[in-house]
């Protein structure tokens, strides 16, 4: 896969000032992005009532049911979610200095999508709370043996080869899964879960990741500066005393908790990690210590926005955010790899 | 796996060690010929009914009892004749594909053939549903058709006026397209019943059903007329895997010879996955086992990737065919659980 260079003519590196005050637009349009994504569904409520939902909550109203027990936590799961993605998007961008990288590839999404599948064909009643487990554990056994294989070379891990391993592992991963898939006729109900949805998010499974997400987004946001020099070439991070295998191993760690946390909140969604650290990388330049923050606000601004957008366009049925995501994603794509083309040529 | 360690390497022979070292190699190819004849005759002894390797040869040469002869001839011959072609076919479009993209882990599913083509056919069972199967002409011409034009969006929307074609340009167009058509068949893949669903996701892993002489008739001069065209073009491929700038010092016209190689490249890979499902991984993964085997020269990696490719195909074929697994699997998810392993041996061991 191609390594881009950022267009040389005009080094994009602005400010600290533009950064914070980018980082505060992020910061006004999540709250916005979240209050329509509490008040807009398939039954609409004015602001007014989500907000009367939240701080004086009466159960006898069936409006504050709704949004206690469904949105609300749905829009929790997308920001928790939209900021996993992109946050582990970016670490992998920065680490393997490759543009197409994306937390997809660590094999997790594979991984998780492999023991849904088992899940389906060998314990179809199992509840929801344990099928999370499950994709959790599948989510860490893909990403295990994905490291695995790519330790296991002689002149040590690198963050190409971790990309190679990290196909392969998902090649024989979806292999397996099709193959107990037509097995035992599944058929569907996994692809279901394939495309992603956040419509089943409840407080308990949020109360579940928490802990997972908090570790793995602290740890980005500490190790950020370290990933801005690694960003510039394994020798010259060397060159300024950086410890680079620890720096990769704990960035690896990073990427694993909130893809894994991710992939079984929603299933394996894909995109967001590769296309909000290229919006952000764009917009605020190549420094990763601005990149890994700023993904984080507008990954869950983007997540917040494909959601409603899918809850809304089709109502009252809901559209696979693969779908939304492709809408929104594969025009922005282009538009900025063209951009970054140019400078290129 | 390193682009320019490959190249690196001297491609025409000048010492009496490298003559020896050509003549191996070339061997090396005759060899992968033999297992390949070898392996499809006993591909053919084998199956739900057994049949002696005697009993295959009588019945060959046209001295087998009638029912003999039907099993070889309308069972198991066209289905062997297939996934070799089929296997050769995505081998060499992968190979040709690497080679101009100078780009070891190019396969004809980055220029948006799967993608293509799958949405095609996502679109014909939608559409007629599983009846339309039985007249069975339209699908592959629409899967083959769906994975030209997607390749032809990518080069369009990629092309510059004036620039010679950028591999880099390609590929990153060729992601984002993907995930668009991706999109729109998960769109449609949502509402088809169970089992329009089920076929198509056998046809996504790759599964060979267009055993029957008539598609062979059409497959068979396809492959091979391209594959030839391919070979003999080898010299100007080697030319460009040493750069663009290189290429066009040394006298080679690089935008044309790349718009020709390319567009052979996915022909070849549409026409196999018209036939064969998208078994993309043979396309990858051969190239690979045949650069280990006989060196980056095309002359003989070209024939050599083929080769494993139809071997790889015919041994995952035979897999199917033989063991009896309860629901009718698709030959590619063996491809890939067969390939995988070397895959990540190779990984292993590159520096």
């Amino acid at each position: 896969m191609a390594i881009l260079k950022i267009k040389r003519s005009a080094p994009m590196i602005r400010g600290r000032t533009f950064f914070v005050l980018f980082l505060l637009v992020g910061l006004l349009l999540l709250l916005l992005a979240g209050a329509a994504s509490i008040s807009f569904g398939a039954a609409r409520m004015d602001i007014s009532t989500a907000w009367s939902a939240i701080f004086a909550f009466n159960p006898e109203v069936p409006e504050h049911q709704i949004i206690q027990t469904l949105r609300f936590p749905r829009t929790i799961a997308d920001i928790v979610v939209g900021i996993s993605l992109s946050v582990a998007g970016a670490i992998m961008q920065g680490t393997t200095r490759n543009p197409l990288a994306d937390s997809g590839l660590m094999g997790v999404n594979s991984g998780a999508a492999f023991t849904m599948v088992l899940v389906l064909a060998f314990m179809p009643g199992i509840g929801y709370t344990e099928s999370l487990l499950m994709c959790f554990l599948g989510a860490g056994l893909g990403a295990g043996m994905t490291y695995l294989v790519a330790s296991l070379n002689k002149r040590g891990m690198t963050p190409q080869r971790l990309v190679l391993a990290g196909m392969s592992i998902s090649m024989l991963f979806g292999a397996l899964g099709t193959f107990f898939s037509i097995q035992y006729n599944l058929g569907q109900a996994l692809y279901y879960w394939t495309s992603g949805s956040v419509a089943g998010a409840s407080w308990s499974e949020l109360a579940f990741v928490a802990p997972w997400f908090v570790g793995g987004l602290g740890l980005a946001i500490a190790l950020s500066p370290s990933i801005a020099i690694l960003n510039l070439g394994d020798e010259i991070a060397k060159g300024f005393g950086q410890r680079t295998v620890r720096v990769k191993l704990l960035s690896t760690i990073a990427v694993l908790l909130l893809s894994g946390l991710s992939a079984a909140l929603v299933g394996p969604v894909g995109f967001v990690g590769l296309i909000v650290p290229h919006i952000m990388r764009f917009m605020i330049g190549v420094d990763y210590r601005y990149i890994i923050p700023a993904s984080a606000v507008y990954g869950g601004v983007f997540m917040l926005a494909a959601d409603l957008i899918g809850r809304l366009v089709n109502r009252p049925n809901e559209m696979a955010l693969g779908i939304v995501f492709a809408i929104l994603g594969v025009p922005l794509f282009l538009i900025i790899s063209n951009r970054m083309r140019r400078g290129l040529e | 796996m390193n682009v320019t360690q490959r190249h690196s390497e001297p491609i025409k022979p000048s010492t009496l060690y490298d003559q020896q070292i050509q003549r191996r190699r070339l061997l090396i190819v005759i060899a992968l010929f033999v297992v390949l004849i070898a392996g499809a005759i006993c591909s053919m002894n084998l199956g739900r009914m057994s049949l002696g390797p005697l009993d295959v040869i009588r019945t060959l040469f046209g001295y087998g009892t009638d029912k003999n002869h039907l099993v070889v001839f309308d069972f198991r011959l066209p289905r062997i004749v297939l996934a070799m072609l089929v296997g050769m076919g995505m081998a060499a479009s992968g190979t040709v594909l690497q080679g101009i993209l100078r780009n070891d882990l190019a396969d004809p599913g980055m220029l948006g053939i799967s993608a293509g083509s799958g949405l095609a056919v996502m679109l014909f069972v939608s559409i007629f549903g599983l009846a339309g199967l039985s007249s069975a002409i339209l699908l592959p011409l629409l899967a083959f058709g769906g994975g030209m034009v997607s390749a032809l969006l990518i080069y369009v929307l990629s092309y510059r006026r004036g620039s010679a074609p950028s591999p880099t340009r390609l590929i990153l167009t060729g992601v984002a397209i993907n995930v668009g058509l991706g999109a729109l068949t998960l769109f449609l893949t949502l509402k088809l019943d169970n089992d329009q669903f089920v076929f198509a996701q056998k046809w996504q892993a790759g599964y060979l059903w267009g055993d029957e002489w008539i598609y062979i008739a059409i497959l068979a001069p396809w492959v091979l007329l391209l594959c030839a065209y391919v070979w003999y073009r080898s010299s100007v491929l080697n030319t460009l895997g040493l750069g663009f700038t290189v290429a066009t010092g040394v006298g080679v016209n690089v935008s044309k010879s790349f718009l020709g190689l390319a567009l052979a490249a996915v022909a070849l890979a549409s026409g196999s996955v018209a036939l064969g499902g998208s078994i993309f991984f043979i396309g990858l993964i051969s190239p690979h086992v045949a650069r280990k085997l006989v060196g980056p020269n095309h002359k003989l990696l070209l024939p050599a990737s083929g080769i494993i490719g139809g071997i790889i195909l015919l041994a995952a074929d035979t897999i199917v065919r033989t063991i009896q697994f309860g629901a009718d699997q698709p030959a590619g998810i063996f491809v890939t659980m067969l390939s995988v392993p070397y895959f990540i041996y190779l990984l292993m061991k590159s520096t």
